[in-house]
Order: structure tokens, then sequence, then C-alpha cells
């Protein structure tokens, strides 16, 4: 599965980054409230934990055992086949064990699809609270309310 | 803390949450356009916390336990009338 609180993480490091380099807050605007892994990156140095959202291991199993489903690459729709790819199979040797079966399956079931929600909306909300961090406060909102 | 810092915790706690169970951005961050801060009966989840903690969302509802220790669940509605928080800061308000 994507790891959408990764990328979350991410844009919330470039954010921050963005909010120190201009503005009457000045350059130390980091938000002392922000989560500590937020707090890793200082401007102009790369986010912590840069890297493409992957794929956790899936482990399938061993060829050989009762439990071996081979999974045939191509198998899915083609917007699939890219995580399907990156799946990790069980080397020789190694048991599979029924925890992992459960893994897979809600691996299978909460594997993002095509323009589901979770692409579209996560975007917007860091997008809209970014932007509200830089602006000032609104008339219905004292400063304390607001920050 | 205030709205954004309620708004960021929320989102690094329970934004991929909240998107995986379908929330919207008004859920979320939804407001009433000319009354923000009064209009509860529109008012999403952000403006509600307050500083406090969300220490679980469902499908459903969302559960903020404050500094006390009671705890107020909020359920997710039609947000009609709504806007998102950030639809309100005019342009000449961007810093």
């Amino acid at each position: 599965m994507t790891d959408w609180s990764g990328a979350l993480e991410r844009a919330f490091a470039a954010h921050l980054q963005n909010r120190g380099s201009g503005g009457s807050r000045g350059s130390s605007a980091l938000r002392p409230s922000v989560s500590a892994e937020l707090r890793g990156g200082s401007p102009g140095t790369p986010a912590i934990n840069e890297g493409v959202p992957g794929v956790p291991e899936r482990r399938l199993g061993t060829p050989g055992t009762p439990e071996y489903r081979p999974e045939v690459l191509g198998s899915r729709p083609p917007e699939q086949q890219a995580i399907q790819a990156l799946a990790v199979h069980g080397t020789p040797g190694t048991p599979r064990t029924s925890s992992s079966d459960g893994a897979s399956q809600v691996l299978d079931q909460t594997s993002p699809e095509p323009n589901a929600p979770v692409l579209r909306a996560q975007p917007e909300w860091v997008e809209g609270v970014s932007l509200l961090a830089r602006a000032s406060p609104l008339p219905a909102y004292s400063a304390r309310e607001w920050d | 803390m205030g709205l954004i810092d309620d708004g960021f915790r929320f989102l690094d706690r329970w934004g991929t949450n909240a998107a995986s169970l379908g929330w919207t951005a008004l859920d979320v961050f939804g407001v009433h356009p000319s009354a923000p801060a009064a209009r509860y009966d529109v008012m999403g989840l952000v403006p509600l916390i307050s500083g406090h903690d969300v220490v679980a969302i469902t499908i459903t509802s969302a559960t903020i336990r404050r500094t006390s220790g009671a705890e107020l669940v909020w359920l997710r509605r039609a947000q009609v009338g709504a806007v998102p928080l950030w639809d309100l800061v005019p342009a000449d308000l961007r810093l």
C-alpha cells in the first residue's frame, strides 16, 4: 500500500521549508507544535524520509508449500500492475504463516484504486491548511484561536 | 493551540485514515461562510478540536478527548452551505 503518511509528512516538511524563506513571520517560522517528525528538516536541507512511497512487503509463500499461490504479473488491471510488480515474493524455504495470509488480504483490500478519494483528498487538505498557515487570521477568529 | 495547529495535527495523525474512510474536506474543515466560528451546525471536525485530541475516527464519527478526560463524539453529517475554511481566505489576507 502506498505510504500516504510518509507523503503527507514530506508535504508538511516542504511547507515548513517554504514558510521560512519569506513573509512577515520570518525565517524561523517552524511551528513548535507540529509533530517532531515534521520538524526534522530545516530550510535548505532535504526533508526527512525522502523517497518514493513504497508498497509494504508482502510475502506470498514458497513453491512446494500447500499455501503457495503464484501471482502472475499482468493478471491485474493495468493501473494496479505497478503495485503488483512491487510486491515481494517469499524465498524458497520460507514458510507461509497464517498472519501473512491476513496481511495479504488486508493489503488487497486497502490498495488504493485509481482516482480513489485518498488520492484526491489529502493533497487538497494539505494545500488548504498550508494556505491557512500562510494567511492572516480571519476576522471571525482571534490570533490565539487561529494559531 | 489554534485552528492551524489543530489542522496540521489532524492531518498528521488522522488524515490518511479520514480520507480512506471517505471523509471530505467539508467533514474535516467545513465552516459556514459568513459565521465560521459560530455556526456549529455546519462546522467540520477541525474547527471544533480547540486544542484537544482526536482519539478515534470511524466512517461516521470522530471522538475528541478534552484535557479533563471528557469525550465529545462528533457525527459526520451533510455540511449544507459549508465551505472549506481555506476558501474564506481572501487574496489580500494571504501573506
